[in-house]
């Protein structure tokens, strides 16, 4: 089997790029470019780097998405908090303990923030990448996610629970990362559960 | 020279296959580097394995690290008794490795190690199994 080895993240293949031949059925690009191996891989699998960039990106658009929220909320919710200080007299330690003062509106703002990241991870990895085949990170890497039987986008229902097979394999064994390095069809558990495969966006 | 392309033997071709080969060497070579300067015998030299910590069970991996360890030193007979898995692992790896530089020669895109799905799942199931078996009194010359 042949097919791009991982060069580095948001590295776009010929493959991935996004032009289309002038016509159907047009001759195939007459020369490689110089140094490129003659032969054009078969299935062009996405690299790992390329799936470890979406996800890193996905991570930060998440982080993005909480962090303004989360964050007026806290301020608001402790601004003026009183809390007393103290030595522990088993520990030794010093210790902190609220006193009052604590806003509870912030508190809901915070936790809405965090519900609000949590249901935007669930859109973008688990719908959004189910139906388009794209989270938004995948998106900027120009790779998707496709079944393997059909080459069809999985649909929001598989899609979802890819998302969390990912989520729940991940945090059990985090070989499952990996695994998609040596994979005959560079799938992770998740993948295989769901049958499905990460490749470079036509 | 021969070669199954029909590109022609060039600097700047071989140059680019052979990144991935030096990449992968050097974070091996990082390795047993490290292990040279730090013993993984003495307890939390190299933190502790979350999943032993808090079970008190082993993991698969457990013991691994000292294998190898050990085997830097020529040492197999150790090795095999800490974990016999990474031993296999190694020797895998190092094969793979020295057969992998030759194939990314002949083609560009040659990956290190390819599992087909069967071999995938006899290596998980044996994992499976071996990480069950070290964890009972019958199995304990497979514990670390």
């Amino acid at each position: 089997m042949t097919d791009q080895y991982p060069r580095y993240p948001g590295d776009r293949s010929p493959a991935a790029s996004s032009q289309q031949p002038a016509t159907y059925g047009a001759p195939a690009p007459a020369a490689p470019a110089y140094g490129q191996s003659p032969s054009a891989p078969t299935v062009p699998f996405a690299s790992w780097w390329a799936r470890v960039g979406a996800s890193v990106l996905d991570s930060l658009i998440a982080f993005a998405v909480v962090i303004v929220p989360f964050g007026i909320g806290m301020a608001l919710a402790f601004k003026d908090a009183q809390s007393t200080t103290g030595i522990d007299p088993v520990t030794g330690f010093q210790t902190a303990e609220l006193t009052g003062g604590v806003n509870p509106i912030g508190v809901v703002i915070a936790v809405l923030g965090v519900l609000l990241g949590i249901g935007f991870t669930i859109w973008n990895l688990g719908i959004r990448q189910g139906k388009r085949g794209q989270s938004l990170g995948k998106k900027a890497l120009g790779i998707s996610v496709v079944r393997t039987d059909t080459g069809s986008y999985l649909g929001a229902g598989a899609g979802a629970l890819r998302w969390l097979m990912a989520a729940l394999l991940g945090n059990l064994c985090f070989i499952n990362f990996l695994w998609p390095l040596w994979d005959e069809k560079k799938q992770a558990w998740h993948d295989k559960v769901v049958g499905s495969v990460v490749i470079k966006a036509p | 020279m021969t070669r199954h392309g029909l590109a022609p033997p060039s600097l700047k071709r071989d140059g680019r296959a052979l990144r991935a080969p030096a990449v992968v060497g050097s974070i091996g070579l990082a390795g047993a580097g490290l292990l040279l300067l730090r013993d993984p015998h003495t307890p939390g030299s190299y933190g502790l394995c979350p999943f032993n910590a808090l079970t008190g069970l082993y993991c698969p991996g457990c013991g691994g690290t000292r294998a190898a360890y050990d085997l830097l030193h020529f040492d197999v007979a150790a090795a095999i008794s800490s974990n016999v898995f990474a031993v296999v692992l190694i020797a895998t790896l190092l094969v793979a490795y020295l057969r992998w530089i030759p194939a990314r020669m002949r083609a560009e895109n040659a990956r290190m190690i390819v599992l087909p799905a069967r071999v995938s799942m006899l290596v998980l199931t044996a994992l499976f199994v071996f990480t069950i078996v070290r964890n009972t009194p019958a199995g304990a010359w497979l514990a670390p």
